[in-house]
């Protein structure tokens, strides 16, 4: 559970750098509904910033089934054997 | 591959933190259209950033995904309002729409081919007619899989063969359009590794056709291009000697045991940098020396049989013991070359240091500390990067090695008109000739100290005003006993009325103080009169670096009639009684 929340501050400073918003707060079920300016353009962005901050790389269909933070961080997970 | 980027060009970091370094010059703004063959965005944000590092404000237009070629045939209301200046186009291998079938003959090639070259030089032609601006154009980068093995690239019908063809034919294409320059994606693409280039990942869910850890060198070449295109490439590089062109200390060895030539690993690593240095210098890269020693010690280094450079290749040598900041002042006074135009390169941390604290308009890159990687941070910065090479540039060193010998000529003459007229110059000036537009536009684009406005243009505009008739066009050459200088002073004015309007009068700093401005006005007057034209207004617009032409139309008796904060404006009316203000140079069939 640790891992999880470490993770999801991690992505939250992708989040705010990529938005351009210091305030903004994730939590597991955020996605595109419900974070406000989170569009295709940006997720290009920030899956590029979640590649560098942890070093990994998404493979296609990874990529293509991301529906919200959790799973973003279920992926890191998997990916870092954590 | 990245690790040879600048510093601030790296990946790794985070590029909105850098601070940028604060240079002298004001920004310089560009209007860049990406017409793409992909999605863009991240290149763009990628272009924009590394712009502001180099003191370049970017305004970018981004066609809709895919749209190039759609945009350049028919361009949207979005883009003609925006009117770029520079069109980069992005498209790649994926915009490919057919490969020769395998198994194909030469002929059903061929017609691919044609068709494929037919339809980029519709949208190049196209763009050049509605904006008439320069275009970056990718070639196209291999493939990372091959059903046909080696066939595909010795079989005609192979892809390899066919990306080679096309590649070829872009070449020779930009030989022939001067707006035209091809962004060699498929040589960085095999720099960087073309498995690594692509990335599934994401071509496949968001169609980026690069990956975007390739982006950072994509972008940075295409600045550094962008910056050749505005006239902001570096000139000139100015090198320490012991342990940068040589391995040891020359004044301590010797010059017999200075590690360089053949023989010893160490040795054949200096004399490859040593080659590199040579082909700046061939290419029109004026090539000083900056080092503490005594003169006679430092030059001996060179004369070691196996130093591909010789003393001769520098314009100037600085072998002294006062501290690298006082000599590097010195060499940009006496070439008469900004500090913003300058490289330093020195193997001693403690002077890269001391130079970019104390001259932060001097690039010094992080050379490292193995000789054998000073040659990669040097090449992968591009600061020396060329759209074209004219036939000026190719013997511009030479220009500046006679003026050194000039200035000791001087010394000899108490009186300086007596050492003018010494010099036997002549001058040959005339309209715009299709020839030399190509050293006008440089000239034009690259002369900060002599220019009355500043005032820049882009080839396209150059021709263009070169043939209309309301516009006096003038340039100039001076020659003298020590060689020629080749095309140095360039005026534009436009003629309304019985008014003449100068819009650009310049020259270049190799030719100060040598009256050739006052050759040009004597020509400008007969100029004016042949045309019945009695008033010449004349404008200084302020910049950083012009300050020396302020008063100069003061000199030449033009009344001041408008005096505002950064700019003056001049009058002068032509009597019929003129004397000529030049007496020294001869003036040869100027028309």
């Amino acid at each position: 559970m640790e891992a999880r929340k470490k993770i999801l501050n991690k992505i939250q400073l992708v989040f705010q750098e990529v938005l351009k918003n210091k305030r903004l707060k994730l939590n597991y079920a955020s996605s595109q509904e419900t974070v406000k300016n989170w569009d295709s353009v940006a997720s290009v962005a920030i899956i590029v910033g979640v590649e560098k901050a942890f070093n990994i790389k998404f493979n296609v269909s990874e990529l293509a089934n991301l529906k919200n933070v959790g799973e973003i961080i279920d992926k890191i997970i998997k990916k870092k054997k954590l | 591959m990245t690790e040879f980027l600048e510093e601030k060009y790296q990946l790794n970091k985070k590029t909105n933190s850098i601070k940028t370094k604060k240079k002298s010059f004001t920004k310089n703004k560009v209007k860049i259209a990406i017409l793409g063959g992909s999605t863009t965005n991240l290149i763009k944000n990628s272009l924009s950033e590394y712009l502001k590092i180099n003191n370049i404000e970017g305004d970018f237009f981004e066609s809709d995904y895919n749209q190039f070629y759609f945009e350049s045939i028919n361009p949207s209301q979005k883009l003609k309002k925006f009117n770029p200046q520079i069109i980069y186009i992005h498209s790649t291998t994926c915009n490919i729409e057919e490969f020769p079938p395998i198994g194909c003959g030469n002929r059903e090639v061929e017609k691919l081919i044609d068709q494929l070259i037919n339809k980029y030089q519709s949208a190049w032609n196209n763009l050049t007619k509605k904006f008439n601006c320069t275009i970056i154009q990718n070639n196209f980068e291999y493939l990372p899989f091959a059903s046909l093995g080696n066939l595909e690239s010795s079989k005609v019908y192979g892809k390899i063969n066919f990306l080679n063809k096309i590649n070829l034919k872009f070449f020779e294409e930009s030989n022939k359009r001067k707006n035209l320059i091809i962004n060699d994606i498929n040589l960085l693409s095999a720099k960087f590794g073309i498995d690594n280039w692509y990335d599934d990942s994401f071509y496949f869910n968001y169609k980026y056709t690069i990956s975007h850890r390739a982006i950072p060198l994509l972008t940075h070449g295409l600045v550094k291009t962008i910056m050749s295109i505005i006239g902001k490439a570096k000139k000139c590089l100015i090198v320490d000697f012991d342990n940068t062109l040589w391995g040891g200390i020359v004044g301590e060895v010797g010059s017999d045991n200075i590690k360089i030539g053949n023989g010893s690993p160490v040795g054949e690593i200096f004399l490859r940098f040593q080659k590199y240095i040579l082909d700046l210098t061939k290419k029109g890269i004026i090539l000083a020396g900056c080092t503490k020693n005594d003169y006679k010690n430092a030059v001996s280094g060179l004369k070691n049989k196996s130093c591909i450079l010789k003393e001769n290749d520098f314009s100037i040598i600085k072998a002294n013991w006062k501290n690298k900041v006082e000599n590097i002042n010195e060499i940009s006074k006496k070439l008469n070359i900004g500090l913003d135009s300058m490289v330093f390169i020195d193997d001693s941390k403690f002077e890269r240091e001391f130079v970019k604290k104390q001259l932060p308009d001097v690039e010094v890159p992080n050379i490292g500390e193995d000789p054998e990687k000073y040659i990669f941070y040097l090449d992968r910065a591009k600061y020396f990067e060329n759209i074209n090479l004219s036939k000026e540039d190719l013997i511009r060193s030479s220009y500046y090695k006679t003026n050194i010998k000039r200035e000791n000529e001087k010394v000899k003459y108490s009186n300086y008109n007596n050492y003018l007229s010494s010099l036997k110059m002549e001058t040959n000036l005339k309209k715009f000739e299709k020839k030399n537009i190509n050293r006008i536009t440089q000239l034009i684009n690259k002369t900060n100290q002599f220019n009355l406005t500043s005032k820049r243009l882009r080839i396209e505009e150059v021709i263009k005003i070169s043939k209309k008739q309301n516009f006096f066009t003038v340039s100039g050459n001076l020659k003298d006993k020590f060689g020629d200088n080749g095309l140095v002073t360039v005026l534009i004015g436009e003629k309304k009325n019985e008014t003449l309007n100068i819009i650009i009068w310049l020259m270049s700093c190799r030719v100060f103080s040598r009256n050739l401005e006052f050759a040009m006005f004597d020509h400008l007057i007969k100029l004016c009169k042949k045309n019945k034209i009695y008033t010449i207004i004349g404008n200084y617009i302020k910049s950083e670096k012009n300050f020396i032409v302020k008063d100069f139309y003061k000199s030449l008796n033009f009344k001041k009639i408008n005096d505002k904060k950064n700019s003056t404006k001049w009058e002068f009316k032509i009597k019929n009684k003129y004397i000529k203000k030049n007496k020294i140079i001869k003036i040869k069939n100027g028309s």
